[in-house]
């Protein structure tokens, strides 16, 4: 299994530093998500009080946020990278993509070691080597977004008073989550016609 | 046998690297490569290994070059295949896993005879050493045609004369070697036939034992082909010391 795996990454290079570096990465983004969307919750939820949260009211009709509002300031989800809580995730996406080029760099390194990769029985093995950890990097990315935000608006429900909620959430998290995966500017079709949050 | 039918590669800015190129090569030959600087000899090798993209043909026993047969055929290069960052032990791992008929056993013993360490990273070898360990990764992945370029250039010649011993020692019937190198006299002893490149195309192919019948050794052969000017260094000579003319 080990062999296995040091078969996904450059064969001069540290497997358990790469593995350690993406887990690190992914925790480290979202551990900054968290912070980012646990900040603009508080901000929030204060905003429906006449004071302190616990020792005043609320204000009389007094609405939360959409959570679509939320997790990206006041405009509307247009991708991961326009959402501020998830712009950590930039960083790792680039990281992986940097990472890539590296790898591949190393093969011209000293030497041409890339025709003996290019020369293997296994066809794909150069490739595997090179792309498979940041191609995981970015795919455990691309999943942790979805999930932190399945989260997120867990704890959003939660932490909302439920006469503060507005309708219509379900839609609009579901517009979210479609819109933050989908950015708009691949939606051609949709340029021209964004307004997916209820006013 | 390893078949060239028509082989065409060109570049970009350089039409025709190689030109209609087709060779049949044997099963236990020693075919030494010659050609000037830019005759196409290293475009032609990296044609054969798949490197490059070209038109024609090149089969190995038959088959056309693909993933299934493509470890038949080693490379050994001056401009180095290996991973720096590894050292000997580590690419012995390596071939072992990637190569099925990987010579463990010869790679231990050149790797003695040479004195190369195992143990260290074959980025610090010396030019010498590099070429050595290139030759040796070559000489045991388990081909059956091994392909070096220039592969002696950088080592002093007792380390060159040390090599072409051991590479006649070594050699089992049927591998075949294709060496490019500009080393013409020193190669005459060991390879069993020549084929000259010109401008990328092959200006002439022929035997040892024929040119030996002929009565005329590798070099006389070399400067025939290329019609080489004997005359022409003493004529240049005898312009350039020809007194400048009064002003």
């Amino acid at each position: 299994m080990k062999k296995k795996l040091r078969d996904l990454v450059p064969p001069w290079a540290d497997l358990s530093a790469h593995l350690s570096g993406l887990i690190v990465g992914l925790v480290l983004c979202a551990l900054a998500s968290y912070a980012r969307f646990q900040s603009l919750l508080n901000h929030a939820v204060e905003a429906l009080y006449a004071g302190h949260i616990g020792e005043s009211p609320l204000l009389e009709g007094a609405k939360m946020k959409y959570f679509g509002h939320l997790i990206c300031g006041n405009d509307p989800v247009y991708s991961w990278y326009s959402a501020p809580v998830f712009t950590g995730f930039s960083l790792l996406f680039l990281g992986a993509a940097i990472l890539a080029a590296y790898n591949y760099s190393g093969f011209r390194n000293g030497s041409k070691s890339y025709y003996l990769m290019r020369r293997l029985p296994d066809k794909w093995e150069y490739h595997r080597r090179c792309l498979a950890l940041p191609l995981a990097a970015t795919l455990a990315g691309l999943v942790l977004i979805p999930v932190l935000m399945g989260l997120f608006y867990v704890l959003y429900l939660h932490t909302t008073p439920a006469q503060c909620l507005q309708p219509g959430q379900w839609e609009v998290f579901r517009d979210s989550l479609q819109y933050l995966l989908l950015p708009v500017h691949l939606r051609f079709w949709e340029v021209s016609s964004i307004s997916y949050f209820p006013s | 046998m390893l078949t060239l039918n028509n082989i065409s590669k060109s570049y970009p800015g350089k039409k025709n690297a190689v030109e209609n190129v087709s060779l049949s090569i044997p099963r236990g030959e020693i075919v030494g490569l010659f050609g000037e600087n830019g005759a196409g000899k290293t475009t032609l090798m990296k044609c054969i290994l798949g490197l490059h993209r070209y038109q024609g043909e090149i089969t190995l026993d038959g088959q056309p070059l693909d993933r299934k047969n493509i470890e038949k055929l080693s490379f050994a290069t001056s401009e180095h295949t290996f991973f720096p960052a590894l050292t000997p032990k580590d690419h012995r791992e390596f071939y072992a896993d990637h190569f099925k008929s990987f010579r463990g056993k010869r790679f231990d013993a050149l790797m003695e005879f040479f004195e190369l360490p195992m143990g260290k990273k074959v980025g610090s070898f010396s030019t010498g050493q590099k070429n050595q360990f290139e030759v040796i990764l070559a000489l045991c992945q388990g081909a059956d045609y091994i392909l070096m370029d220039e592969p002696f250039a950088g080592n002093d010649v007792f380390n060159r004369e040390d090599f072409y011993k051991v590479l006649l020692g070594i050699l089992e019937p049927e591998e075949t070697i294709l060496l490019s190198t500009h080393l013409l006299e020193e190669v005459s002893a060991f390879i069993g036939r020549a084929i000259l490149l010109h401008k990328g195309k092959v200006v002439a192919d022929k035997s040892m034992l024929d040119l030996e019948e002929e009565g005329k050794d590798l070099m006389s052969f070399v400067k025939e082909a290329y019609r080489y000017k004997a005359d022409r260094v003493l004529q240049a000579l005898d312009k350039l010391t020809e007194p400048e003319p009064p002003l």
